[in-house]
């Protein structure tokens, strides 16, 4: 028989084992072709994202992909040799000598990624048509049909470039694997008892601790200027932390683990049970190798949510700040009339005078000379408190659609509005005022509020202040300005009145516009989310994948089991639940760490953003978005692990060695469904 | 057939693709014997075990153990029927090598839901009994093939099932270790009544049994019965019976 003839026998045999590897290396060939097909397209990117970060991007996170889909495949690989031994012993034992042994597997591992390849760059191809369709479609670009072409022969380059150095990986660990191991140990490898981790308590309570510390410091960040981020610095508490949490890892996966298995061990009631004392011991009988996927799986899943739970916050935050950041549809200061009139009816024309509501608000500057005062008072060019008045303030709020009266300060008081939400709570504080001619004034802050009403470009270190004591201010004399406020509904989506109006406003950052600003967040975050979610996509696939090999290798292994079960009067059902709870213990423990670990990570992330949006249920929407991808995507693999693992337990090619196995395997497991429904007692 | 008859087959065949490996077979076993079935390969011994022992089904015929007809039994309901009433030793041992001896052998006992203390209690007398008492907390592989065997017999005989099947399990052992095997199968026996229906092509293995029903080309042609005689000379009785057969097919195929 030839070596192509045996490839292509073996391959056929293990097709089913070998869908999901080719599934998933497809998959990642079809980002990463598409990811350079679509950052090359010039003139979609600068429309879309607005400069050539995307490509910047791309350069940078390529090679970090690929490095990691290397050793995606690699890891993969070494689960198919183990699984593999008896095989491969036995091509050794027919006279096959070592080379040729390599050869076969050099030549199944090209076959497949050859395949892989073509549907990556065919699959790939279709989703950048599709995508740029609707991009185009969206984004009202015209192109030429012609520059649409679903194949880049820069991309197909690279691509192909990146599947011959995967298959040299491939080929150079197959060559050490062989290399390393004689005839006996193929034969034995795959039966052998793997040596038990030697349980240590101390190591035990390291990792314990570390995770501990680690989540500790992490959260130490949100103190704020007493932090020993800001007191220490940030580049050694964030080596620091990285540190504890890696460590933690590996030491409570590695000793936490065994630990507690041989704790549930110890407790008979619980062991002693037809489900546990068969899951247990099959768990730790692999623990050596379970510890390290489930290391590697969950310091992966917690980099993939971390990623892109980032990626989201990235682009979440600045756009739900908008309604922070830009109040009205559209604000400038009043400094040309003739200009401010022009502008308002533009926007008459656009929307209808009944479509428009406009609201000047005076703003008087007030220097303080009080200690201690808000970041806000010195966070603008020059420093000092902007007051408004009570009655201006409400009926802007009004105009935002808040009809909540807010108008009850009395005498000095104040609502103080913050620039973020943090830990400093200026309710209480009197602040002196500065007036003219030597006089001054305090002013207490009865309140703090995050609802402002003027841009924060146009006003931060805002007072609101009761109308009699803003006249009173206003009298002294104060300097004062002018802002121009205009909303209407459906004006903050109007594209057509920014383009009109910008032109007015070039080069004055005091022009805001929501839409615009908007428009400025997508363009500049848009393809930062994008790498993300492919990054992160590609890393919880490949690691959903090892654990589905893990398992699947574990199954195989455990077919005697099973059949051993079935004749002790084990149920299938029975059978079924114990596969289950394995499938589980190995997605549980990176699911739980991988989460926590991104938790704690994003909230340290979160801190370093400021917080316009206050503490509301949307401040977690990234979180929940990024663990519901999680979740989801190894919701799928838990039902293709225990789909496959069942397939490979009860499917038709299994054979067993028992003597008490019937010839007629295939008529043996379908009798079963068939055999008569009766009652024997 | 008797009262005390724990299993009964009547007519029974099995074919495959037409071809029949059990060819209208009846027999009853009694409650406390320790039935042997011998024949040549092929003769379908070992599918007469796994068709009775509910492993595989019949084609035709009708089974009872304990009075209940286990042909009529669908998929989980056999499974119960196994958990309940059998007990199985096999020639490759088939323990469960992720778990201790103890382990092992109190599977079937957490099937029955029994308590931990039970349990624990059922293993130490029967560890005793098979001199295993000091392997329990070892793995199969690090005992010998008669240790792994004595394992699987005390695993088997751990719930006190009606019946208790053995296939060939003498077949991998020394004869020291085979030797041992088969005395605790006949004290099981003798001392707890355990019916036992052994299938063996070994004549002495065949001579702990009480009877032995010899198989050829799926059809029961002879049995031999123990009865007063001494195990050495119903050894002898059964090497001549064999002989006589080999003579008998020798010329039927000259």
């Amino acid at each position: 028989m030839s070596l192509f003839r045996i490839v292509q026998k073996n391959l056929k045999k293990n097709l089913s084992f070998y869908s999901l590897y080719l599934g998933s290396v497809a998959f990642v060939l079809m980002i990463f072709y598409f990811s350079i097909s679509f950052g090359s397209n010039d003139l979609i990117v600068s429309r879309l994202m607005g400069d050539n970060k995307l490509q910047a991007m791309i350069k940078v996170v390529l090679p970090l992909l690929m490095a990691f889909v290397l050793f995606y495949m690699s890891y993969s690989n070494t689960f198919f040799m183990k699984r593999r031994m008896k095989e491969l012993s036995i091509y050794a034992l027919l006279g096959f000598n070592k080379h040729k042994v390599i050869l076969i597997l050099g030549l199944e591992n090209i076959f497949i990624c050859l395949l892989a390849l073509g549907i990556g760059i065919i699959v790939g191809g279709i989703v950048y048509i599709v995508l740029i369709q609707i991009v185009v479609e969206w984004l009202g670009v015209s192109l030429e049909p012609s520059s649409i072409v679903w194949f880049n022969s820069d991309a197909a380059l690279i691509t192909v470039s990146f599947v011959v150095l995967a298959l040299i990986v491939l080929l150079f660990s197959n060559y050490r694997f062989i290399r390393k191991h004689t005839l006996l140990d193929l034969v034995k490898v795959e039966g052998t008892r793997e040596k038990p981790i030697q349980l240590k308590l101390w190591k035990a309570i390291v990792g314990f601790v570390s995770l501990v510390a680690g989540y500790m410091l992490a959260l130490d960040i949100k103190r704020g200027a007493d932090s020993l981020w800001v007191t220490v610095g940030f580049a050694p508490l964030s080596m620091l932390t990285f540190i504890l949490i890696v460590v933690g890892t590996i030491l409570s996966i590695h000793s936490f683990l065994p630990y507690a298995l041989n704790k549930i061990k110890a407790a008979k009631h619980s062991f002693y049970r037809n489900t546990m004392i068969i899951t247990i011991p099959q768990f730790v009988q692999r623990i050596t190798s379970n510890a390290r996927t489930l290391i590697v799986s969950t310091l992966i899943s917690a980099t993939a949510l971390g990623l892109l739970g980032a990626g989201v916050i990235t682009f979440y935050y600045p756009v739900k700040a908008i309604e922070r950041t830009n109040p009205a549809a559209f604000e400038f200061p009043v400094q040309d009339e003739g200009l401010t009139q022009k502008a308002l009816n533009i926007v008459k024309q656009n929307v209808g005078a009944d479509g428009i509501q406009s609201k000047q608000t005076t703003i008087l500057e007030v220097e303080s000379s009080s200690k201690n005062l808000p970041f806000e008072y010195s966070a603008k060019e020059k420093a000092g408190f902007d007051l408004i008045s009570a009655s201006d303030y409400q009926s802007s709020l009004a105009l935002q659609g808040d009809a909540q009266n807010r108008n009850d300060l009395t005498g000095n008081q104040a609502i103080f509005i913050k620039y973020n939400q943090n830990n400093v709570d200026e309710r209480g504080k009197v602040y002196t005022l500065k007036l003219p001619q030597s006089q001054s004034i305090d002013i207490d802050v009865a309140n703090t509020t995050l609802e402002n009403t003027i841009s924060f470009a146009n006003s931060v270190g805002t007072l609101v202040v009761p109308d009699a004591l803003y006249q009173q201010i206003q009298a002294t004399g104060v300097p004062s300005r002018q802002i121009m406020s205009i909303y209407g509904e459906g004006l903050r989506n109007n594209s057509v009145v920014h383009a009109q109006l910008s032109p007015l406003f070039t080069d004055n950052v005091y022009f805001q516009s929501a839409i615009g600003k908007r428009t400025t967040f997508l363009q500049a975050n848009s393809s930062s989310l994008l790498i993300s979610i492919f990054a992160s996509t590609i890393f919880l696939i490949s690691t959903g994948s090892i654990l589905y090999f893990t398992n699947i290798s574990n199954t195989y292994s455990k077919i005697n089991d099973f059949r051993i079960l079935e004749k002790l009067g084990y149920r299938k059902s029975k059978i079924k639940k114990i596969v289950n709870y394995q499938i589980f213990i190995t997605l549980i423990i990176p699911y739980i760490l991988g989460s926590l670990h991104s938790i704690f990570a994003l909230e340290c992330f979160k801190t370093l953003m400021p917080n316009l949006i206050g503490d509301s249920s949307a401040f977690w929407l990234p979180e929940i978005v990024a663990i519901g991808i999680f979740t989801v995507i190894y919701g799928v693999y838990y039902l293709i692990t225990q789909y496959s693992s069942y397939k490979v337990i009860w499917g038709r090619k299994v054979k067993v060695a028992t003597t008490m196995q019937p010839p007629d395997s295939k008529r043996y497991v379908s009798s079963f469904a068939k055999r008569r429904a009766r009652s024997y007692k | 057939m008797t009262n005390d008859a724990v299993l009964i087959a009547k007519n029974i065949v099995k074919s495959y693709d037409h071809v029949k490996a059990l060819n209208e077979i009846s027999l009853d076993v009694q409650k406390g014997e320790f039935v042997g079935i011998m024949g040549s390969s092929g003769s379908g011994k070992t599918t007469l075990l796994n068709v009775l022992s509910t492993i595989d089904h019949i084609s035709a015929g009708e089974i009872f153990i304990n009075g209940i007809e286990i042909s009529r039994l669908n998929d989980n309901q056999t499974s119960d029927f196994r958990k309940d009433y059998l007990g199985f030793i096999f020639q490759e041992y088939l323990l469960l090598d992720s778990l201790t001896i103890q382990e092992n052998i109190a599977v079937p006992l957490t099937l029955l839901k029994k308590k931990p203390t039970e349990i624990e209690a059922s293993i130490r007398a029967l560890a005793k009994r098979f001199g295993i008492e000091n392997q329990l907390h070892k793995y199969p592989n690090e005992l010998s093939g008669g240790q792994r065997q004595r394992a699987a017999a005390a695993r088997a005989m751990i719930k006190n099932p009606s019946i208790l099947f053995a296939d060939e399990p003498t077949g991998a052992l020394d004869s020291n270790s085979a030797q041992e095997l088969l005395e605790k199968l006949k004290e099981i026996n003798e001392e707890l009544h355990t019916t036992i229906l052994m299938v063996t092509h070994d004549a002495y293995s065949a001579s702990y049994a009480n009877r032995i029903i010899i198989l050829k080309d799926g059809q029961t042609i002879k049995q031999l019965h123990k009865a007063q005689k001494s195990r050495q000379t119903f050894f002898e009785e059964i090497l001549e019976e064999i002989a006589v057969l080999s003579n008998r097919t020798l010329a039927t195929s000259m």
